[in-house]
């Protein structure tokens, strides 16, 4: 059924991303998708799947920011995911010392502080371009699990005690079930998965207005010459920090909702900063198309139909495994074959064929 | 030879100025550019760039006045383009000071010239690869001098009035990196002209075109400048300029060894010892 959701919303997304569709027929599509979203909770069998997709789309959305639109490649912003889950438990979390405030004000305040750490981190590491930006974006993601340990910092003598939990664990708040008109509607099932459907809207709306803006064209401006750009007068510097930031926000939003469902912090803080993660914001962008507002829509759900299809036909013992060979094999595809993603097919009039994928193949590298 | 005056010409009218003159002392204290008649527009005073050992350029001052088509000539390695990164900022002079409109540039950041009316053309053309000729000429009403007034949305349209003048009307929704070597400098072009620039700065916009190209796009940088757009053609074939500007400055080795109107600066033999070589320049005087 899960399935059967992410397939159509393959295809709804697909239309709606087709510029030689009609623009009636698209924004059709785009409702359909809409309502597709809004009514799965009701029929799936398993609504978590798809929350996951819709949160790792979030996140995905903020690496195309970076990645995408700026061609910054990050391979840190699972630090902002991570980070935006802890700052958001801090601010939520019932237990003593802590403000335990409700999630509509926890988790934005949780992006905010996010967001200015993103700030403070980009000054230095968006001084660097290429290979040297990513690799010291990957050294973010692995020192900020350290960071959040610092016993200085968030010990329990440090200057903000147990923010982080300190040695004692650390919880967001269970949600409670909703009772309305005498059903009991579970809050995995429904608040979680409208939570997250939150945020993956939250994401594309942003990029939908980040790609008509002229903040938009400055980070595509620098994406394809950062020299040119400043002469013509884009500051550079400024519109790279803001992108850094609005990616990380995004990461953090996507991080403090999964966050928020997966309750305990600190059983969870390995999964929530693992490799995994990391590279799943990237390699959506990627299948879906990078730089594009429907790519990460697309390859999110793209990669999480490959999933079920495989949970479907593999025992669950062996999932894990073969996910692993097939994220594998799925970048080098990509990457080889179908270096602008999926998008490459929707956006072009042409359809598919073997010779693109040659001609691909062999196509001068940026 | 000089047929074309541009209409709106130099308010200096035969500026015959020599390396060994001149003609304003280097004001470093005050607020505002070296005194004439007319404030210059531009006022490169005394500049030097090192890199590393090397003199790229080496205490150079020139004016260009408002309205003027001037060529900056040397043959390669003479430091022409180090200069044009030392105006728009790319770079940091050594020494000197910058002054362009009364204020001092020559620190600040290159959007920063951008956005005050400075554009430039880089020598090895840097369109945006994967974006449209439209938008890459977009990005330049957006963000350049004229930038602040328009969203993104008239951006667009002004960038199709500028590629109409330039002549790539028709290739508007094609990829820039499609475009044939001609139509990416046109496009070069159109990208500078949609800033909107007090001064324009041609960085060999020539090379690589085949003659009728040329006089095309000569002909658009003589409209631009009829506008009253301040042009500074860089170039290193000289019979290129030859025929447009009335004023050129020579360099060799980072510094300037003429200043003056074309056809006399292409007498004098220390531009043809530049150009040719000593054992010609010293021939040349002895037929004479």
């Amino acid at each position: 059924m899960n399935l059967a959701i992410l397939i159509a919303g393959t295809v709804l997304a697909g239309i709606a991303a087709r510029p030689q569709v009609r623009a009636a027929a698209r924004r059709f599509a785009a409702g359909a998708l809409l309502a597709l979203l809004l009514a799965a909770p009701i029929f799936s069998p398993a609504p978590a799947v798809l929350f996951d997709a819709l949160t790792a789309m979030c996140a995905a959305y903020g690496w195309n920011v970076i990645g995408g639109y700026t061609g910054y490649a990050s391979f840190g912003n699972v630090a902002y995911l991570g980070l935006g889950a802890f700052v958001a438990a801090g601010f939520m979390s019932r237990q003593p010392g802590h403000p335990h405030l409700p999630w509509y004000a926890g988790i934005p305040l949780s992006i905010v502080i996010v967001s200015l750490v993103a700030g403070v981190i980009g000054l230095a590491v968006l001084r660097l371009r290429g290979h040297y930006f990513s690799i010291a974006t990957l050294g973010v993601a692995v020192a900020m699990p350290e960071i959040i340990n610092w016993d200085l910092v968030f010990g329990p003598r440090g200057f903000i005690p147990n923010f982080f939990g300190g040695g004692r664990p650390l919880n967001f708040p269970l949600a409670d079930d909703l009772h309305l008109f005498g059903m009991e509607l579970s809050a995995d099932r429904y608040f979680f998965y409208y939570l997250g459907l939150l945020t993956a809207l939250i994401g594309w709306g942003l990029t939908a207005l980040l790609s008509r803006s002229k903040f938009g064209y400055s980070l595509v401006a620098i994406r394809e010459n950062e020299e040119a750009a400043e002469v013509m007068g884009i500051n550079t510097t400024l519109a790279k920090s803001a992108a850094y930031m609005l990616s990380a926000a995004l990461a953090a939003l996507g991080g403090s909702v999964l966050g928020y469902r997966l309750t305990n912090m600190t059983t969870e803080a390995e999964a929530l900063f693992s490799t995994a993660n990391n590279l799943q914001m990237i390699i959506i962008c990627l299948i879906g198309g990078a730089g594009t507002l429907w790519g990460p829509w697309i390859g999110a759900f793209v990669l999480y139909a490959l999933q079920e299809a495989v949970r479907v036909t593999a025992s669950s013992s062996t999932f894990l495994q073969w996910q692993a060979v097939i994220f594998a094999m799925l970048i080098i595809i990509v990457v080889l074959f179908l270096p602008r993603g999926v998008m490459q097919f929707v956006a072009r009039r042409e359809g598919f064929s073997w010779q693109m994928l040659a001609r691909n193949l062999v196509a001068e590298r940026v | 030879m000089n047929g074309q005056s541009p209409p709106l010409a130099s308010p200096h009218p035969g500026v015959e100025r020599h390396e060994d003159g001149p003609s304003a002392g280097t004001s470093r204290s005050g607020g505002r550019a070296p005194e004439e008649g007319i404030q210059p527009l531009l006022s490169v005073r005394e500049v030097t760039k090192r890199f590393g050992g090397v003199v790229a350029v080496e205490s150079l001052s020139f004016d260009l006045y408002p309205g003027e088509l001037t060529g900056l000539i040397g043959p390669n390695g003479a430091g022409k383009t180090t200069l044009i990164n030392l105006i728009t900022g790319v770079d940091r002079p050594t020494r000197g000071a910058i002054w362009f409109a009364g204020t001092r540039i020559d620190s600040l950041p290159p959007h920063r010239i951008g956005r005050m009316g400075i554009a430039r053309t880089f020598q090895i053309v840097r369109p945006f690869a994967n974006l449209s000729v439209l938008e890459n000429v977009a990005i330049g009403a957006m963000f350049g001098a004229g930038g602040a007034r328009r969203t993104a949305h008239e951006a667009r349209q002004r960038a199709a009035e500028v590629l109409e003048l330039v002549g790539l009307a028709g290739r508007q929704q094609h990829p820039a990196e499609s475009l044939p070597v001609g139509d990416r400098k046109r496009l070069e072009l159109a990208k500078a002209l949609a800033m909107e620039p007090v001064l324009l700065l041609l960085d060999e916009v020539m090379a690589g075109l085949r003659p009728g190209e040329m006089e095309e796009l000569m002909a658009l940088v003589r409209r631009v400048n009829a506008n009253g757009t301040t042009v500074l053609v860089i170039e290193h074939v000289m019979r290129v300029i030859m025929g447009v500007c009335r004023r050129v400055i020579v360099l060799d080795y980072g510094r300037k060894i003429a200043e003056g109107p074309p056809a006399e600066v292409t007498r004098r033999p220390a531009v043809i010892e530049a150009y040719l070589g000593k054992r010609y320049a010293e021939r040349m005087r002895v037929a004479e």
